[in-house]
């Protein structure tokens, strides 16, 4: 009975296998006589630029030997690498959060650009957030966050309902550890002179001036030493023994 | 007669019990059973199975044990695969592709060693019109359009070979010839003792004995590596092209779990508890009896 049903197909070694069905082309031969359909020009038509050999069409902006538009008119404008694109967030933005119950903070557990990403306060943490001051009367709760800037006026806000900003700098690199929260790489210092002088002013809540550094309960060990050595060149004088005055 | 009948229906469509489609396959069965007797009230097999591992008869070095026969549980996503000889076809021509050397190298006249002069004048000879002596129309002159060496490795979607992997397996328990071992090793590091045994098995013609452990073990691969007709793997060498080509292939337990992992649906989970049964469940029309 169950033989009617099955069919036992031959068995399957390396000798008979083979492509699906209307799976391959053929592959197109040309120049192979009048009988293939495809002799005589190949399938190329009658002479003529597109007939020969190579690409056929000139190089892309050509315009047939009149002044192409990008040669016409002069180079305007430039780009800027060092630029900078912070995600912007604001102080009520933050308070409905934390009313709704998507985002908590404390001392020790701070709002970082992690925290706003996955809460979906932020969509793109872009290249760091930026705390603003838009509407900060509505701030009740105190917060703790560390964002890359923060705006005075949202400095304000924050520190007169008894929360902290500590403004950290973040390189591509240390932003992406942050978000994906890892911590077995060091994150990276600043280097360029604005940046070192932006993050160890406290005017800014910079995380390497002396006050962050003592405010801060997350402080490391090596921002005390960056701290030091980044600001030492303040008491530095020059020794102008010695110099012939011109 | 009734039961019979339906039991070959479960065990030849496989598409209708496989597929677990609730819309279309009660129908199916339905008219199958119409059409095949005259039964006044059809009766509509339950279509939304569990998923039921498939199971085969446990093989082992000793050959045929006196006691109970075990079987052992798999992973039906990985076992019971729709057979696609297609999809067999891209892995085994993908693999045998990226086996090529693809070394094979010509001169062109560029680069065959010689002056560039100009080895008659260009008019008044008399003969032909020559440049150098490299030129391809020359006896020791460069090849035009020769060989040069080239990567002829293509790409295969990584799903694609994950399939072409279940099919492989599915095809070989079809076929019978799929054998599992609890593990696989022997007593003995010499070749004589491992091919008498083989031998009495009938597995010394084209056996593939595929180990999930991180190597061979030493004896076995001590014992084997002289047999023509043998050859021992870890899971992770596993291809395709391997389980088409070897008449027979012989899986451990460690192998099945590695294949079931990396390629299982994840459905069903069969733990190790439950991996080897004494007796097999009759109920199952996936039943096969190894021959291998």
């Amino acid at each position: 009975m169950s033989s009617v049903f099955r069919s036992r197909s031959a068995r399957i070694t390396l000798s008979n296998l083979s492509p699906g069905p209307n799976s391959q082309h053929a592959q197109k031969r040309l120049g192979r006589g009048q009988g293939s359909g495809r002799g005589g020009t190949s399938g190329r038509g009658h002479k003529g630029q597109k007939a020969r050999a190579g690409n056929g069409k000139p190089k892309a902006g050509f315009e047939g030997g009149q002044t192409p538009i990008t040669k016409r008119f002069p180079k305007k404008g430039f780009v800027n690498p060092n630029r900078k694109v912070y995600a912007p967030i604001n102080l009520d933005r933050i308070q409905h959060w934390i009313d709704q119950g998507r985002l908590q903070s404390s001392p020790e557990n701070p709002i970082t650009a992690r925290e706003l990403l996955l809460s979906g306060c932020i969509h793109n943490v872009h290249d760091g957030i930026k705390l603003l001051g838009d509407n900060a009367p509505f701030l009740k709760t105190p917060i703790h966050i560390i964002p890359s800037r923060a705006s005075q006026s949202a400095i304000k806000a924050v520190e007169s309902v008894g929360g902290s900003v500590f403004c950290q700098y973040y390189n591509p690199l240390a932003l992406r550890d942050c978000v994906k929260s890892r911590e077995d790489r060091i994150s990276a210092a600043p280097t360029r002179r604005t940046d070192i002088l932006w993050y160890t002013n406290w005017r800014n809540r910079g995380y390497l001036s002396p006050e962050a550094i003592a405010k801060n309960p997350k402080v490391e060990e090596r921002w005390k030493e960056l701290s030091k050595q980044l600001l030492s060149f303040k008491d530095q004088t020059f020794d102008t023994k010695g110099i012939k005055k011109m | 007669m009734l039961s019979a009948l339906r039991k070959s229906v479960a065990g030849s469509s496989q598409a209708i019990c496989r597929r677990r489609m609730a819309t279309v396959a009660p129908t199916l069965v339905q008219s199958k059973l119409n059409t095949q007797s005259k039964v006044s009230k059809p009766t509509i097999r339950k279509v939304a199975d569990p998923i039921k591992p498939v199971y085969l008869t446990m093989s082992s070095f000793t050959g045929k044990s006196k006691g109970a026969k075990k079987a052992v549980a798999l992973d039906p996503t990985v076992f019971d695969h729709p057979i696609r000889r297609d999809i067999l076809h891209l892995c085994v021509v993908h693999h045998l592709d990226s086996l090529r050397q693809g070394t094979a190298s010509t001169k062109t006249r560029a680069e065959v060693a010689g002056s560039r002069r100009k080895i008659r004048p260009q008019k008044g000879s008399g003969r032909a019109r020559l440049g150098d002596r490299q030129s391809p129309m020359l006896r020791g002159g460069g090849v035009a359009f020769g060989p040069k060496p080239r990567d002829f490795s293509t790409k295969l979607n990584r799903k694609v070979i994950q399939m072409g992997m279940r099919v492989a397996l599915t095809m070989k328990l079809r076929e019978q010839r799929l054998g599992v071992l609890q593990r696989i090793n022997w007593w003995s590091h010499k070749t004589a003792t491992l091919n008498s045994r083989l031998d009495g098995l009938g597995w010394r013609t084209g056996t593939l004995f595929v180990t999930g452990e991180s190597e061979v073990p030493a004896r076995m691969r001590l014992a084997s590596r002289n047999l023509r007709g043998i050859e021992c793997r870890t899971v992770t060498d596993l291809v395709v092209y391997d389980i088409v080509k070897w008449r027979r292939v012989v899986l451990d337990i460690a192998a099945v779990n590695a294949l079931e992992r990396s390629l299982g649906k994840g459905w069903l989970e069969i733990s190790d508890s439950e991996r080897v049964v004494s007796d097999i469940p009759h109920s199952s029309a996936e039943e096969v009896e190894a021959s291998t």
